[in-house]
């Protein structure tokens, strides 16, 4: 029973959590045996392909209900996510936060939230889930606001919103509870097309509501870019990476595993207006908004961050198009994203582990000073921007796709959109940091060490491979979908299969290579170069040297940003201002009840006693 | 064989004794009320197979009920006994080291008195000796909460006394209507006649019983004297007061209302006065900057919690807030008990002067954050399982109207973890208050020192953050002893009047 | 008409409106010790309540005698042993009432409970 990968993986991260308490102030004891626990996590997960369809029932027994877990293929794609990427990160984290005294309770917190994440993913009833989202939520809260000071208020914010979230979860499902009389996934999912109408769709608007919080969907994504900025960048992007999309897990499994496509599309509003439609909606407008939102940010973490919201839209309007191609692209941009955008925040936190600073004003032509960072920054923003050959083009091809055959087209121009919003704002990001004129502060800057570079090459090496080869993720994902009963995505080695739309990275990738070579050859052809120092640019009309520096960094889109000013109203601020100053008011309201005098007291027990009498009088 | 009325006379009869005692020898006051508490705890624990098998029934001075007096011991007595005695031998061990002035002797006597008063309450069957131990409760308790003699506590216990006494002669109101109606007052025996009684007599005992021990119990509008009280008394008296003594009152409550006066209306009117108490008690905590009062309202709120949890009147639910009462009573004394040492080393009650405290006492701020997290039901502590459970049980009632309250209930566990966070994250900044660096231990030092309580005050503070973690592991024990509580509570319900 | 007033009725009425008087002296007065004094009037209007209830007509003293032969003729005795707790019970909380009163007016000087506000919200 315990010798089971499933057991292990979750005593295993137990452990992790009990080591790193014993190894408190212990902090190279700490990394080693923290580095060493999430590979044998890794090790086991990859075991886990042969298990996929068991179940796993632990003898721990809470209210009645023996705590359950199963393996299916959804849970072994999320797992497969989970551990690589907190592998990835402690490795990262190993030489990045070394010496940082504040990291006594880092690896402990990554554990328990690791727990956590697992244990969600695994778990095969509602009270196994919900205990363990719990705990999964509170854990990402503690690792959020490992760096002190700057990081709690943000991380406050996030707790009311996580505490919300998780409360309308508890609701539905005491709800579901109540209806179906089991925990048990395929209990409560076979019982709950026989549920009436109007509870049905109280559940489900709790529950996506819920969801909706943790995957950061507008209009409730506020607390995500502040708090996951204003942490350890190597936390960021494990955050952002991982964590927000277990929120998009719960989405997967309440409309394919819960609801179903079909009974998903009886909630008929007006006409076409279902509410499957009425979440893509806000998928799409979770793109839009933020995607632009991040084109002014002047701090690298906090315009990924952005990004790491609009890019959740995708993944739903993928999710959401009942379309085999569309959600198949949808759960793929799960892992392209988690891939990409962690390169990005590596090569970030590379950056910022030698500068210092995350400041898009601030950095500049460190191209040559840190090359490796350079060409990881580079990939992942060919894949953030959905650019082939990397592997964001397939899963938002797929989206496309599916958005236009299944008759969506606004929707598929807001993702569109979207894209173009991308590109802008990740090129201010390559930009800033590495082209341009060299700050004179930075000369002797140099690239990491090694352990900090071995991430950033897997990673390169992923969204290129997975971008050329998709097959191997695909297949998963065709898994997944037969396992929900859906279709299955018809793919083949390096796209998808002819009969479903045309598409073959293999080829595209040749010719984008071919493409390369001729302009390189074009360029080997032409007439003769001159090297030009990093201080000799040309703007505007004028030759700029090392004598006059300029920086073009600063205040980078500041014409877009013209425009687009009269658009920012605020209005969720303004809105969590204004729940934030009901709350204390209506505290301080309350509060005036205990008016400190005696006499009036004594009146509330005379009136609380005439009450009582009428109330009972009139009733009996 | 124990007799269960050594659970009473142990405690009761070491009062005088710490007053002849303290004449001569103060110091070992503290000591004999420690060994009574612990002794009498063992009795109660050594009852407990007999109890589970069957009640017993205690007959005094010979003469059988319902003529005689008698102390009834279910399943229900023995739990909240076992509450009372379990929080009170850590609190008596805690006040060891925090009761340090020369009056130490009348403190012991009265520590023990209120132990004797709620053990009286939870065990008698008889509605006059009720009475008789409430207004031990209540006596014992006015003079702890004004033991500081401070301009605060003095008032804080003029207020409780006088609302208290109000409440009492309500109480006693309604003991001479239900006996001018049926003559007698054995709880047992007026439940089997109470039908007797014309309905108006039912409503005015029933209007009057409720008020007059709502008062003591907590509930809204009856509180007002809580906050005042509970955060002027010593933290270990608040401790005891917020950690069992509403809770007794409040079970004794629906004890009475479940055999007298089961009217479905004064359910409902409990449940959503229960709601309206958690609401008020956390929206106003949310904006208290004393940390004692904070506390003090996050009980009004956990009381409401529990009270909504026992007027739903299922037995899922009753078990539920039986699991609560218990989480609540470890996770709120480790809490008074730790700001307790706060306000002794900082001086100050303010939570603004505590900022960076978790550094210089470690210990201390790993409990107050391990019992804030169970208060607010984090998963894997006890507090999870029990509101869990509540929230379950409220749902699967299958009521609208209990579903639309435990929505509200969810919404006052939002605005605690929100005002319990601030607070915690205030325990953790990096740069200490002025307080805090000027805070002192007894064995000096400078201001990088811990300035951690004394180990005779931490012990059961640990204890208390042991159970809230370790606690789960009992949870097949507990669960089996708030079954039985349970059917105890329900053998006595005979039908709900609709 | 004369409506016929038994000793009972009087004392019922008479309970009820001690009862009346001491909870309005309660609710109406500002001082601590009219306050108190209230109580105690309220107090007393609740005993009588309780040792009516055991009231019997002509009844004797609750003793097995020769010339009372049965039970019936008995006035009630246990509301008289309750009374009796009660009292004592009334008595020791004015006693605590007055002294937390006392040292409370040598803080405050005052006895009005509308000025006593030194806790609240």
């Amino acid at each position: 029973m315990l010798t089971e990968p499933v057991a292990l993986m979750l005593l295993l991260s137990v452990a992790g959590v009990v080591l790193n308490i014993i190894l408190y102030r212990l902090q190279s004891l700490q990394m080693i045996v923290s580095f060493l626990v999430f590979a044998a996590m890794l090790a086991l997960n990859l075991q886990l392909y042969g298990t996929i369809g068991e179940t796993l029932v632990l003898p721990v027994v809470v209210f009645g209900q023996a705590m359950s877990f199963a393996v299916s293929p959804l849970a072994f794609y999320f797992t497969l996510m989970i551990t690589s990427i907190t592998l990835l990160t402690v490795i990262f984290s190993l030489e990045s936060l070394r010496g940082k005294a504040c990291t006594q309770a880092y690896y402990l917190w990554l554990f328990l939230k690791t727990f956590g994440m697992l244990g969600v993913v695994f778990a095969a009833d509602l009270l196994t889930f919900f205990l363990l989202w719990e705990l999964m939520t509170w854990g990402t809260f503690f690792l959020m606001q490992q760096t002190g000071g700057e990081s709690f208020s943000p991380a406050k914010k996030y707790v009311v919103y996580a505490v919300s979230s998780s409360m309308l979860l508890f609701l539905g499902i005491a709800l579901i509870h109540a209806w179906t009389g089991s925990f048990s996934f395929r209990e409560v999912a076979a019982a709950f097309p026989h549920m009436p109408e109007g509870m049905m769709l109280l559940v489900v608007l709790l529950m996506t509501v819920g969801f909706a919080v943790e995957s950061a969907m507008f209009p409730l994504h506020a607390w995500l870019p502040e708090s996951y900025a204003s942490t350890f960048t190597s936390l960021t992007s494990y955050l952002s990476g991982i964590s927000t999309r277990m929120g998009i897990y719960g989405l997967i499994l309440l409309l394919f595993g819960f609801v179903g496509h079909e009974l998903a599309d009886r909630f008929q509003l007006i006409g076409v207006i279902n509410l499957r439609y009425i979440v893509s909606i806000f998928g799409a407008l979770t793109i839009i908004i933020p995607t632009f939102t991040a084109l002014f940010q002047h701090d690298a973490k906090r315009l990924v961050t952005w990004h790491g919201i609009g890019q959740g839209g995708y993944m739903i309007l993928g999710i959401f198009s009942a379309n085999a191609l569309g959600i198949a692209g949808g759960i793929f941009h799960i892992f392209n994203y988690m891939t990409y955008v962690t390169l990005i925040l590596f090569s970030i936190a590379a950056v910022e582990y030698r500068t210092g600073t995350s400041n898009l004003n601030k950095l500049g032509g460190l191209i040559k000073r840190q090359p490796v960072a350079f060409l990881g920054l580079l990939f992942g923003i060919i894949g953030l921007a959905g650019i082939p050959p990397m592997n964001g083009f397939v899963s938002k091809w797929f989206i496309y796709k599916a958005l236009i055959t299944e008759g969506y087209p606004f929707l598929a121009i807001s993702a569109i959109i979207g894209t173009l919003g991308t590109i802008l704002s990740v090129y201010k990001l390559i930009h800033n940091i590495f082209l341009g004129q060299l700050q004179p502060e930075y000369n002797e800057i140099k690239e990491v060490p090694f352990l900090m570079q071995l991430p950033i090459w897997v990673l390169m090496l992923a969204v290129f491979a997975t971008g050329v080869f998709p097959g191997p993720i695909l297949s998963l994902i065709a898994e997944i979908q037969s396992s929900f009963g859906l279709a299955p995505v018809p793919y083949t080695m390096t796209g998808v299969d002819p009969a479903a739309g045309t598409l073959d990275m293999l080829v595209i990738t040749t010719v984008f290579i071919g493409g390369l070579l001729l302009a390189w050859i074009v360029f080997l052809l032409g007439h003769k170069r001159r090297h030009v120092s990093q201080y000799q640019n040309y703007a505007a009309g004028h030759f700029l040297d090392e004598s006059i520096p300029y920086n073009f960094n600063y205040n980078f889109y500041t014409g877009f940003e013209h425009i687009f000013n009269p658009m920012k109203k605020k209005v969720i601020a303004r809105t969590e201002v204004a729940v934030s100053s009901l709350v204390e008011a209506a505290g301080d309201y309350l509060r005036r009840i205990y008016t400190g005098n005696l006499a009036t007291y004594a009146m509330y027990i005379m009136a609380a006693l005439v009450v009582t009498s009428l109330f009972l009088k009139e009733l009996i | 064989m124990v007799n269960p009325i050594m659970l009473i006379l142990i405690p009761l009869l070491t009062v005088f004794l710490i007053n002849l005692v303290n004449i001569k020898w103060p110091k070992f006051s503290a000591g004999l009320s420690f060994l009574a508490i612990a002794l009498t705890t063992g009795m109660a624990f050594t009852l407990l197979p007999e109890v589970m098998q069957a009640p017993i029934e205690v007959v005094i001075a010979g003469t059988k009920a319902p003529i005689g007096i008698n102390l009834l011991i279910g399943p229900l007595g023995l739990m909240l006994s076992l509450i009372i005695l379990v929080t009170s031998l850590l609190v008596s061990m805690y006040s060891f080291s925090y009761i340090s002035d020369e009056r130490k002797g009348m403190y012991s006597g009265l520590f023990l008195l209120l132990i004797v008063g709620s053990l009286g309450m939870v065990m008698t069957g008889d509605i006059f000796n009720l009475f008789v131990f409430f207004e031990i409760l209540c006596i014992s308790s006015y003079i702890l909460v004004a033991y500081q003699r401070n301009e605060h506590s003095l008032e804080a216990s003029i207020k409780y006394l006088l609302l208290g006494s109000i409440g009492s002669l309500f109480l006693l109101i309604s003991i001479a209507i239900l006996y001018r109606g049926l003559g007698t007052l054995n709880i047992a025996d007026i439940a089997a006649r109470v039908g007797e009684l014309p309905p108006s007599t039912r409503i005015a005992a029933a209007a009057f019983f409720t008020i007059g021990i709502g008062v003591e119990a907590a509930i809204f509008p009856l509180n007002s004297w809580l906050p005042d009280a509970h955060s002027s008394a010593p933290s270990s008296i608040s401790a005891m007061l917020s950690g069992f003594v509403i809770e007794v009152a409040l079970v004794v409550l629906i004890k009475i209302v479940f055999s007298l006066f089961a009217f479905a209306a004064l359910f409902w009117l409990l449940a959503v006065v229960g709601v309206v108490s958690l609401l008020i008690g956390e929206f106003a905590a949310y904006r208290q900057e004393n940390i004692k009062r904070m506390l003090a309202y996050s009980s009004i709120g956990q009381v409401g919690l529990i009270l909504f949890a026992l007027s739903l009147g299922t037995e899922a639910a009753t078990r539920a807030a039986f699991l609560q009462i218990i989480n609540h009573a470890a996770a709120k004394s480790a809490l008074f008990l730790v700001s307790g040492y706060m306000i002794i080393r900082t001086g100050s009650y303010q939570i603004a002067d505590y900022r960076g405290i978790a550094r210089r006492m470690p210990v201390s701020g790993f409990v107050f954050f391990l019992a804030v997290l169970s208060l607010v039901g984090v998963p894997p502590l006890f507090g999870f399982f029990s509101k869990f459970s509540i929230v379950m049980a409220a749902v699967s009632s299958g009521s609208t109207g209990a579903t639309v309250l435990t929505g509200l209930v969810l919404l006052g566990t939002v605005v605690e973890a929100a005002y319990f966070i601030r607070v915690l994250q205030h325990f953790y900044q990096r740069e200490p208050a002025k307080a805090v660096t000027a805070a002192r231990s007894e064995r000096g030092a400078g201001a990088e020192s811990s300035i951690e309580a004394p180990i005779a005050a931490m012990l059961p503070v640990l204890a208390f953050a042991l159970f809230l973690t370790g606690g789960v592991l009992l949870l097949g024990s507990i669960t089996g002893l708030a079954d039985a509580a349970v059917q105890d509570l329900f053998a006595r319900l005979v039908s709900v009047l609709a | 008409m004369m409506i016929p007033l038994s000793i009972h009725t009087i004392l019922n009425i008479g309970s009820f409106g001690l009862l009346v008087i001491g909870l309005a002296i309660i609710f109406t007065k500002r001082n601590l010790i009219t306050m108190v004094i209230g109580l105690n009037v309220a107090d007393v209007g609740a005993n009588i309540l309780l040792v009516n209830a055991g009231f019997v007509k002509d009844g004797t003293a609750p003793i097995f005698t020769t010339a009372v032969g049965s039970a019936q003729a008995m006035s009630d005795p246990v509301p008289q042993a309750l009374v009796l707790t009660s009292i004592v019970i009334g008595f020791g909380i004015t006693a605590l009432a007055l002294a937390l009163i006392v040292k409370l007016y040598r803080r405050r000087t005052t006895l009005d409970v509308s000025k006593i506000r030194g806790l609240k919200w």
